[in-house]
């Protein structure tokens, strides 16, 4: 390889800048030899058809009478999307409409219909062109709509078989959509649905998942609503998410391939005497995320052992409020645990939230405290006392608003004083660090110990505070431990 | 450090007008095409470059040697660097001034980095054609472009018909 370099040494031009030879170019503005031949018909039909995808659908059309070449270019562009926002020349809907019916028998890779002014918007207008996409797409179909009047108040989104699309979005607010019986999704990996209203409870929503979607990999309810309980069997499902679904109270999922469930702010009424309110059959599954609320029953069968958790506690009001101590306990190792919490106020409060948890074995830790004007010290000392062989951890404090020092007493000299625990810390990942007077006494405590071996900083503030910090992060750092920083200063 | 230094990997670049272009691995690597080849162990002697003579490859080496990214994935030397919207900001302008350049250089670019599938660059270097398009009036468009009308007067009225929205 050397040799070919050899070769090549007396022509060849070594482009670390790139800067010498630019200046003889810039310097020779016409390339004389190309400037006769190459004019845009010497490109090809392919990268013509490139240029084309990245224009308003309208301008595209109208290419077509350029000349014979441009005659038909435009129908090869597959990826359609409408936004209302652009301006065109015609109403929208018309354009929608001429468009779709211009391309009655061909194939659709990609089509979004975008609609943000209530004026363009209407269940009569957006009901023909689903059942277009629902001939045609092939690839993706996504439909959002803004929130719709009074005069759309009965009506309702109806979603036909898809037979050959593989993604399907639908986002509209408050809107009924009924999903077809039998419908059918053959080729259909992903389905997202945000801010509709389900029919029937949800349960044509499990009826379709379980028999009619056999490739269905990942399935997405975000604010959706209509949905009690949800039964879900599924063998190609990978991943579920359901955000806000705050009416469900029960969900049973079979799903002998399911790697990643995301549970966030769901079951807000769901009462606590129910047995199995939750109950996830799932071998494979490698993630929870489960922010919000959390019915007692909860149950995932046979599952002790995740790749990586992570849960969320909302509220510092101590009882009944530890939705995350219920997920927590069902699991006993994973590699990384999340927890997203307050920073606990008082020592009474520590014993009513944190005490009581039993953490599953983790060997990587993220905790996410927002602050209350309480020393975050306490709070993160009690999760390392839990945590043996922990060998990783992230802090990330959460500054919600400049809070004054507290006087609750947590600052108290004897707080620092008592044996402060760090275990087997090797790493610390400090998330926008600030410097405050807080954050450096934890520091020194950690680094006294003597233990840790690399200390990464994500730096806030101005360059002149980042500039501040590094320096007296050089200075108290000890030398057994590598020091590193990741800037998102502002200049 | 050291070590990255003397590890950066040359790779061999030739035009079809028999130029050599001697350019870093991680440079070449902006181009998908010549990814590929890489990852495919097809690169070990120098690779060949057909149709983008050797003015059109300095300047499409030239824009990616601007654009390779910086500090590695690990962010190991970024407290030396500037603040990324700086960066962003600064490579904006050097865009700006990169692309003033002739039409018919800047087809040459197009196919170039259609061809070297380099998505920047084709993000640049089209910009301007399809604003012409869709901003101005036939007329024009053929002008810019250098087609020629060969529709006869009818057949250019039934294809108006066909999508007569569009011409409204």
């Amino acid at each position: 390889m050397r040799a070919g370099g050899r070769v090549g040494d007396r022509r060849a031009r070594r482009f670390f800048s790139g800067a010498d030879l630019a200046g003889k170019i810039a310097a020779d503005p016409v390339s004389r030899g190309g400037a006769r031949r190459t004019n845009i018909s010497s490109l090809d039909d392919d990268l013509l058809l490139k240029l084309l995808r990245r224009l308003p659908i309208d301008a595209a059309v109208r290419t077509s009478v350029l000349s014979t070449r441009w005659c038909h270019l435009w129908k090869g562009v597959q990826d359609l999307s409408f936004c209302d926002l652009v301006s065109h020349t015609r109403s929208f809907s018309d354009l929608v409409r001429e468009v779709l019916a211009g391309r009655e028998s061909e194939e659709i890779r990609r089509l979004v219909i975008w609609i943000a002014k209530r004026s363009n918007a209407s269940i009569f207008l957006v009901n023909p062109w689903i059942r277009i996409a629902a001939a045609r797409v092939t690839g993706q179909f996504e439909l959002q709509l803004p929130a719709l009047g009074d005069d759309d108040a009965h009506g309702f989104i109806e979603v036909p078989s898809f037979s050959k699309a593989r993604l399907l979005s639908i986002k509209a607010m408050d809107v009924e959509l009924r999903l077809q019986r039998d419908g059918v999704f053959l080729a259909l990996r992903g389905m997202l649905f945000t801010g509709v209203r389900l029919s029937q409870h949800g349960t044509s929503l499990g009826h379709i998942v379980t028999h009619c979607c056999p490739k269905l990999q990942i399935l997405q309810l975000s604010r959706v609503s209509g949905i009690g309980e949800l039964t879900l069997c599924s063998s190609s499902l990978i991943e579920l998410r359901l955000a806000h679904v705050t009416e469900m109270v029960r969900l049973e999922v079979t799903t002998p391939g399911l790697r990643r469930i995301y549970l966030v702010n769901c079951f807000a009424f769901s009462l606590d005497l129910e047995l199995d309110a939750v109950v996830v059959t799932a071998p494979m599954l490698s993630a929870v995320n489960w922010q919000g609320p959390c019915p007692r029953g909860v149950n995932f069968p046979g599952k002790t052992i995740l790749d990586s958790l992570c849960v969320s506690e909302s509220s510092s009001e101590v009882e009944e409020h530890s939705s995350f101590m219920d997920v927590l306990k069902r699991f006993r190792f994973t590699n990384l645990l999340t927890v997203h919490m307050p920073i606990t106020r008082t020592t009474e409060e520590h014993q009513g939230l944190i005490e009581p948890i039993r953490l599953p074995k983790v060997e990587e830790l993220e905790l996410f405290l927002t602050t209350n004007g309480h020393l975050f010290a306490e709070t993160v000392v009690s999760f390392l006392r839990r945590c043996t062989g922990l060998k990783r951890l992230q802090l990330n404090l959460v500054y919600l608003d400049d809070h004054s020092d507290c006087i609750c007493g947590c600052r108290r000299a004897e707080v620092w004083d008592q044996a402060v625990y760090f275990g087997s810390l090797v790493e610390l990942v400090w998330r926008a660090f600030r410097g405050t007077l807080d954050e450096k006494k934890f520091l020194l405590k950690v680094f006294w110990r003597g233990s840790l071996r690399k200390f990464t900083a994500e730096l806030l503030g101005n360059a002149e505070q980042a500039a501040e910090i590094k320096q007296w992060l050089h200075a108290v750092c000890p030398t057994s431990c590598v020091l590193e920083f990741h800037d998102s200063t502002t200049n | 450090m050291a070590t990255r230094e003397a590890g950066k990997k040359m790779i061999m670049l030739k035009s079809p007008d028999g130029m050599e272009f001697e350019v870093e691995e991680a440079v070449a690597m902006e181009s998908q095409t010549i990814r590929k080849m890489i990852e495919d162990d097809c690169a070990d002697t120098a690779i060949l470059i057909p149709n983008i003579n050797s003015k059109i490859l300095s300047r499409v080496i030239e824009y990616c040697n601007k654009h390779v990214p910086t500090t590695g994935a690990t962010g190991a030397a970024a407290s030396d660097t500037v603040a990324p919207a700086a960066l962003a900001e600064d490579l904006k302008i050097w865009d700006a001034e990169f692309i003033k350049v002739n039409r018919a250089t800047r087809f040459n670019l197009i196919q170039a980095a259609s061809y070297l599938n380099i998505k920047g660059l084709l993000d640049l270097t089209s910009q301007t054609t399809i604003d012409t398009i869709s901003d101005n009036s036939l007329e024009e468009i053929r002008s810019f472009l250098s087609t020629k009308n060969d529709y006869l007067p009818e057949e250019e009225q039934t294809i108006r018909r066909e999508n007569q929205w569009a011409f409204q």
